[in-house]
């Protein structure tokens, strides 16, 4: 059980990719916060490894959502911090079908619920917007209430320097808190269910999840190696019982968090994409607990890279207040869908896609996302390197 | 209860045994298929589940069988196996030619889900379904396969398991119940204990020691008791709340027949764990308090100050269905089970059982006048509950496996 590809055996492309996006940062230092004007940056855009999933339609190579969560979960097991590609992917997810997306320089916000517009002017705030530089619009979800049904849409933003207040998260990351005080806005003229914004949302957890994931494979496989060759008491500490406790409770937590991410990268299925958020987010407090225990005093040490993924892991779950988050909306989505006090299994029932598992003879290729992820498959099989454009 | 020796398992899947046993030998039984049986092989894994599930409804409707938690170890019911044997969700993964269905663990998978999660009483039939009819399709004899299987198919034998013994729990090489050869076959003499339902089973699958020569996992063989046997004394052990489902079974100079030793002599322990994939990751692993669950939400008026734990509890058990799968999936493609991916569903899934227990007990307070079903889940989950992270391996004992593969 190593490396973050171990539920994934049956699909080798996933792992030619993973392989390509390692290679593609192998220049940055590992811990790394990457910013638009790194040389790394530049040439992973040259490649439009951030365009993973993009529909060709959109001047996009396609791909699958197992796809992006490959890339993400790589970098983040590096680990590298470079979020060109969830930029982007949720730049997409907030379009649909508006064509806006051959653009660069869109930066979308999620906000728990789309703003209110109250004569054509928004007043929100925003925090933990992703702020690397370079964005020239926001496009913020705005609620709309049109003859009564409540509908969703998109504003966009130019953006202010004074509404823009630059932080890091802990794990270094730039950020922001936005400020938009009665900001006249500019709604775009798509109307939308609120179903929709949930899909949206759930993408995002996805994401983070799968970052999550990727930084706990890393610690997973740090610890392992560090309790193998560490010795104490004459013995290595792997050969102690308390420590083989301790392990395994790692191992198990992963793997988890890793089935979660699997399935619901498989399926597109919102509500098991924010079950993958909860377990993601449960396995990262645990994991990061006991890995810094059977680290010792080493794994305090900013030498030591232990700290470049539970600092990560801290910071994403704190930030999006996953674990909560996730519950919330897994339990909206599974409410919608049925009526959890009628029947609990049919609420269980009502997390598993129709058809899944899949039967034996079916093949891999007929579960690739069925909505706007099933637009190219990434069924090629790429060389070491190759970019996402050269993989069709 | 079957206590588990630590250390992988190899195996090989439904794929590669029908391959062993050939397909193309002369069908025993394939003439006498139920037409239950001829539907299952056709059925995806979506229609066979909803069939599963309008099975149960429709016996629970006729009040047919009382929903229990742990139904696979305390739910005892002939009857019910056999009508369950009638639909040809019995035996799902035998050989068509031994009056199985010739499907998957997968195919299996889906049906056990519906089953305990309507706790349904599947213990008359579990070990022989679960483990001691894919042993034998591994590694029985032909007699011994056209005795038992079909029976087996029929959901109208009932086996137990004799493995664990008063002085040797998780450490099952150290067993001491022997074996002798003798004259056409073995003397048996020793005890073994936490055996589910021996008393009313119609034989129990022994490990037995029947050499000393090399490491204490080499010498062990596996040997079918038929029971009632006049040697043999089944004692009773009372649970903690007074029912009887565990047994002590003392073999005294048990004669077992060459022809009911269950694979080879002195392979007894690859056996035993090849058996540990099916045992530690099904859905009986997180399904157990299902019953219970369904019950108590249903009348809690509203579970509104437990939302949280509730979403927390589909979004756990909805990743271990899928772990669970998975391992399935494994046998069904034919890889050797995973020692790992197992232990890890079975600690993972046992934990939230045992969660769910104090789960329930909180939302039925909110329950003004809880039925009489409910009062008797609530009671049956609390004293089943120290069960399930001890029976099919302890956790300790798990995660000791776990690590050890990682760190190699």
């Amino acid at each position: 059980m190593s490396g973050c590809d171990f539920f994934w055996p049956d699909d080798p492309d996933l792992r030619v990719l993973a392989d390509s996006v390692r290679e593609s940062v192998s220049a940055a230092e590992r811990g790394a916060v990457l910013r638009p004007d790194d040389d790394v940056w530049r040439q992973w855009l040259a490649m439009e490894f951030d365009r993973v999933g993009l529909p060709e339609r959109f001047g996009g190579p396609g791909g699958t959502l197992r796809d992006v969560v490959t890339v993400e979960m790589t970098l983040a097991a590096v680990p590298v911090s470079l979020p060109a590609l969830s930029i982007a992917v949720l730049t997409h997810e907030l379009l649909g079908e508006l064509d806006f997306q051959r653009e660069r320089g869109l930066l979308p916000l999620l906000p728990r619920h789309p703003v209110p517009v109250v004569d054509g002017r928004v007043t929100a705030r925003v925090d933990g917007v992703w702020w690397y530089g370079g964005a020239s619009s926001l496009l913020l979800p705005v609620m709309l209430n049109d003859s009564g049904e409540q509908t969703w849409s998109l504003a966009r933003l130019d953006v202010e320097e004074q509404d823009v207040a630059v932080s890091e998260n802990l794990a270094g990351e730039p950020r922001a808190r936005l400020e938009l005080r009665e900001r006249c806005v500019t709604v775009l003229g798509a109307r939308w269910a609120p179903s929709r914004f949930r899909e949206v949302q759930a993408t995002a957890v996805l994401l983070t999840a799968a970052r999550l994931v990727g930084a706990l494979c890393g610690v997973r496989d740090l610890t392992l190696t560090y309790v193998a060759q560490r010795r104490q008491f004459e013995r290595p500490l792997a050969a102690l019982p308390v420590v083989q406790q301790g392990l395994a409770e790692i191992a198990e937590q992963v793997s988890a968090a890793l089935a979660a991410l699997d399935v619901a990268a498989h399926t597109g299925h919102p509500g098991q994409a924010f079950a993958a958020g909860h377990r993601a987010a449960e396995a990262a407090g645990v994991v990061a607990r006991l890995s810094h225990q059977l680290h010792g005093a080493m794994g305090t040490s900013r030498e030591y890279p232990l700290g470049q993924y539970t600092r990560r892991l801290w910071a994403w779950t704190d930030e999006t207040d996953l674990a909560e988050r996730s519950l919330v909306l897994l339990q909206q989505d599974v409410e919608e869908r049925t009526d959890i006090q009628g029947d609990l299994w049919m609420a269980v029932e009502a997390l598993r896609v129709p058809g899944w598992p899949r039967d034996p003879s079916t093949t891999n290729a007929t579960n690739r996302r069925r909505t706007r992820w099933a637009t190219t498959s990434a069924t090629s099989s790429p060389g070491s390197g190759a970019s996402p454009r050269r993989r069709r | 209860m079957n206590d588990v020796p630590p250390g992988p398992e190899p195996g090989l899947g439904p794929a590669d045994q029908a391959q062993e046993l050939g397909r193309d030998q002369v069908s025993l039984t394939s003439g006498n298929l139920t037409e239950h049986e001829r539907v299952v092989t056709s059925e995806s894994l979506e229609q066979l589940r909803l069939r599963a599930r309008r099975f149960v409804d429709e016996e629970l409707a006729a009040g047919r069988f009382e929903p229990r938690c742990d139904s696979w170890l305390i739910g005892f019911d002939r009857e019910f196996s056999r009508r369950l044997a009638a639909q040809g969700m019995v035996g799902m993964t035998l050989a068509e030619r031994f009056g199985g269905a010739g499907l998957t663990a997968l195919h299996r998978f889906v049906v056990i889900e519906e089953l305990l999660a309507a706790g349904a009483p599947l213990a008359a039939h579990w070990f022989a379904e679960r483990q001691v009819g894919p042993a034998m399709m591994r590694y029985g004899s032909e007699d011994m396969q056209k005795e038992w299987l079909p029976r087996i198919a029929r959901g109208e034998v009932s086996f137990a398991i004799g493995l664990s013994e008063p002085d040797a729990g998780s450490d099952l090489a150290a067993v001491r119940t022997r074996a002798e050869p003798v004259n056409g076959g073995f003397r048996l003499h020793g005890t073994k204990i936490w055996s589910s339902n021996a008393h009313r089973c119609d034989a129990i699958v022994v490990l037995a020691r029947t050499s000393d020569e090399g490491r204490k996992h080499a010498g062990l063989t596996q040997l079918v008791v038929r029971l009632p046997d006049p040697t043999v004394r089944v004692s009773p052990i009372e649970s903690i709340d007074g029912q009887h489902h565990f047994n002590e079974v003392t073999f005294d100079d048990t004669l077992v027949s060459e022809n009911d030793v269950l694979g080879t002599v002195g392979a007894g322990w690859r056996q035993v764990v090849g058996e540990l994939a099916y045992e530690r990751s099904g859905p009986e692993r997180y399904l157990s308090t299902m019953p219970l669950l369904r019950a108590v939400v249903a009348e809690a008026n509203g579970p509104h100050s437990h939302d949280r734990a509730m979403a927390d509890l589909l979004s756990r058990m909805s990743t271990l269905r899928h772990m669970s799968a998975q391992v399935a999936r494994a046998m069904s493609d034919g890889s050797a089970p995973d020692p790992v991916a197992a232990s890890v569903v079975k600690d993972l899934g046992t934990r939230l059982e045992v969660e769910t227990v104090d789960l329930a007990h909180r939302l039925a307070r909110e329950v003004d006048s809880p039925s009489p079903r409910l009062m008797r889940l609530l009671r049956e989950a609390r004293v089943q509950a120290p069960g399930f992270t001890i029976r099919g391996g302890a956790s300790e004992i798990l995660r000791t496996i776990i690590a050890k593969e990682l760190v190699g």
